[in-house]
């Protein structure tokens, strides 16, 4: 066998061959709906624990800060928050500070809280997007009356049920913030740093570990990293959905690309051999 | 002009520092309105943002010819799209801002970011060497966080949950600890410089 062609063939192979691999790894376990099952990290279960202090009636802060390149894994963080929260027979009051949140959002939880038989103004509100992230963060300490005159429907906040009284951060019981950016940053110095508010948070699998820090400090209670997270916190909540159909995707391109580093590697080491031993 | 601008600046970041330390109904009162006006502020910096990048664009398009126009022109009529379905009509999930968002921007933004995955897969296969020891070290432990992330991982390589753990738990925020400081202390330093006008007029010109 002529070994050097072999290695050769290998280290030259075809980007597209590998693009059409990444497809197939993707495409195949989506296709066939296979439910992974994992086991909860001490961070996801900190989560669940930080949300099941929740009591009836007690009003919970969900800041949804992200964009729609972010919505696969984000976006079931959200659906099994609201459930959770609403479960439970607390209230939501649900903003965005990434203008693109609020689209995404809205009609999310609008079908979790159809689905409980939640009522718009009495059991959730959301009042939809403000620039300025530390600003708007900050100015959540009195009444969001001046901020947010009104809700993302129009509504005056000052005649809806749940935020008529609202006075700041001491009405809320738990701030939730799913994140893709640096807003998390802005909520551990700004919302818990200030006001000592309880916050718990939803990150994407590219900032969450540079957030672990926070949460050894427990400024923040318990944290839900990337597609992972999202499903463990599906899976405590017996409600399987779409983190946990699409976690099997991700664990098979987690091992293509082991494989690839692995296969590119074995061939660097053999080309290097193979000359050497030529010489 | 750069005088008073420096006056002004000075004044109100010493009012915003000062009204942290003093819990007083006028202290509170000062702090709320000057979280209103930054608000604002950005509100109508949002509103620049927009005709800028839209003179830019009349500018490309006026600029570039052939099929080069075409870009411009689609951001252009994006742009327009999104603005004016918005001002004109309701904003909801039914209505043609929500369309739009729902099956323009959000499949689009997706499928950016999903392109990202077959990059890094062929960028792992011919880059990621054990070309040097920093390298030897960078390569195993994304091999550990990559195997033990995911529940296949962990079924091939039992307990391997547990080196990704760690290394997310020690030396990752051992470093990103260092880097929030290093942030915290710059950001600190910068805005002494501008409250202080030591920054120079230029900067605050956006030059």
């Amino acid at each position: 066998m002529d070994y050097p062609a072999v290695v050769a063939s290998i280290t030259k192979i075809d980007r597209r061959f590998i693009y059409l691999l990444v497809g197939l790894a993707v495409a195949i376990p989506l296709l066939l709906a296979h439910q992974a099952e994992v086991e909860p990290t001490e961070e996801s279960m900190a989560f669940h624990a930080g949300v099941s202090t929740l009591g009836e009636g007690d009003v919970v802060l969900l800041s949804t800060d992200y964009h729609a390149g972010s919505a696969s894994e984000l976006n079931p963080m959200v659906r099994a928050f609201a459930t959770d929260v609403f479960r439970r027979g607390a209230r939501l009051v649900v903003l965005s500070l990434n203008a693109q949140g609020t689209g995404l959002v809205e009609a999310e939880i609008n079908k979790i809280a159809a689905e409980y038989d939640r009522t718009y103004g009495v059991d959730w509100v959301f009042l939809g997007f403000r620039p300025s992230t530390p600003a708007v963060i900050l100015a959540l300490s009195a009444s969001p009356h001046s901020l947010f005159p009104q809700d993302f429907r129009g509504n005056e906040l000052a005649e809806l049920p749940l935020t008529a009284h609202l006075n700041g951060y001491r009405d809320f019981s738990l701030i939730c913030v799913i994140s893709s950016g640096a807003t998390a940053q802005d909520w551990v110095i700004y919302g818990h740093g200030r006001f000592q508010c309880p916050m718990v948070a939803g990150l994407s699998g590219g900032i969450g570990p540079a957030f672990q820090s926070f949460v050894d400090t427990h400024q923040i209670a318990g944290v839900l990293v990337g597609l992972r997270g999202a499903a463990e916190y599906e899976q405590m909540l017996e409600l399987p959905g779409e983190a946990l159909r699409a976690l099997f995707a991700q664990s098979l391109t987690h091992m293509l690309f082991v494989a690839l580093i692995v296969i590119g590697n074995i061939s660097l080491l053999a080309t290097r051999w193979i000359e050497n031993a030529m010489r | 002009m750069d005088r008073r601008i420096r006056i002004v600046v000075l004044v109100l970041g010493i009012l915003a520092v000062v009204q942290f330390f003093v819990p007083h109904a006028s202290g509170r009162w000062v702090h709320q309105k000057l979280l209103d006006w930054l608000v604002i502020l950005e509100s109508g910096a949002l509103v620049a943002g927009i005709v800028a990048l839209a003179r830019h664009e009349v500018l490309q398009f006026g600029a570039s010819g052939g099929r080069a126009r075409i870009y411009p022109l689609l951001t252009l009529v994006g742009l327009g799209a999104m603005i004016f379905s918005g001002i004109l009509g309701p904003i909801n999930e039914r209505s043609l801002f929500g369309s739009l968002y729902a099956w323009l921007l959000q499949p689009i933004q997706a499928t950016m970011l999903s392109l990202l995955v077959f990059y890094m897969a062929s960028a792992a296969f011919r880059s990621f060497r054990l070309s040097s020891a920093p390298a030897t070290i960078l390569l195993a432990a994304a091999l550990i966080v990559l195997l033990g992330r995911v529940p296949l991982g962990e079924k091939i390589v039992p307990n391997i949950s547990l080196f990704s753990t760690w290394i997310i738990r020690v030396p990752n925020v051992g470093a990103t600890r260092g880097l929030w400081i290093g942030i915290g202390l710059a950001g600190s330093a910068t805005a002494l410089r501008v409250i202080l006008g030591i920054q120079g007029p230029a900067s605050w010109k956006g030059r």
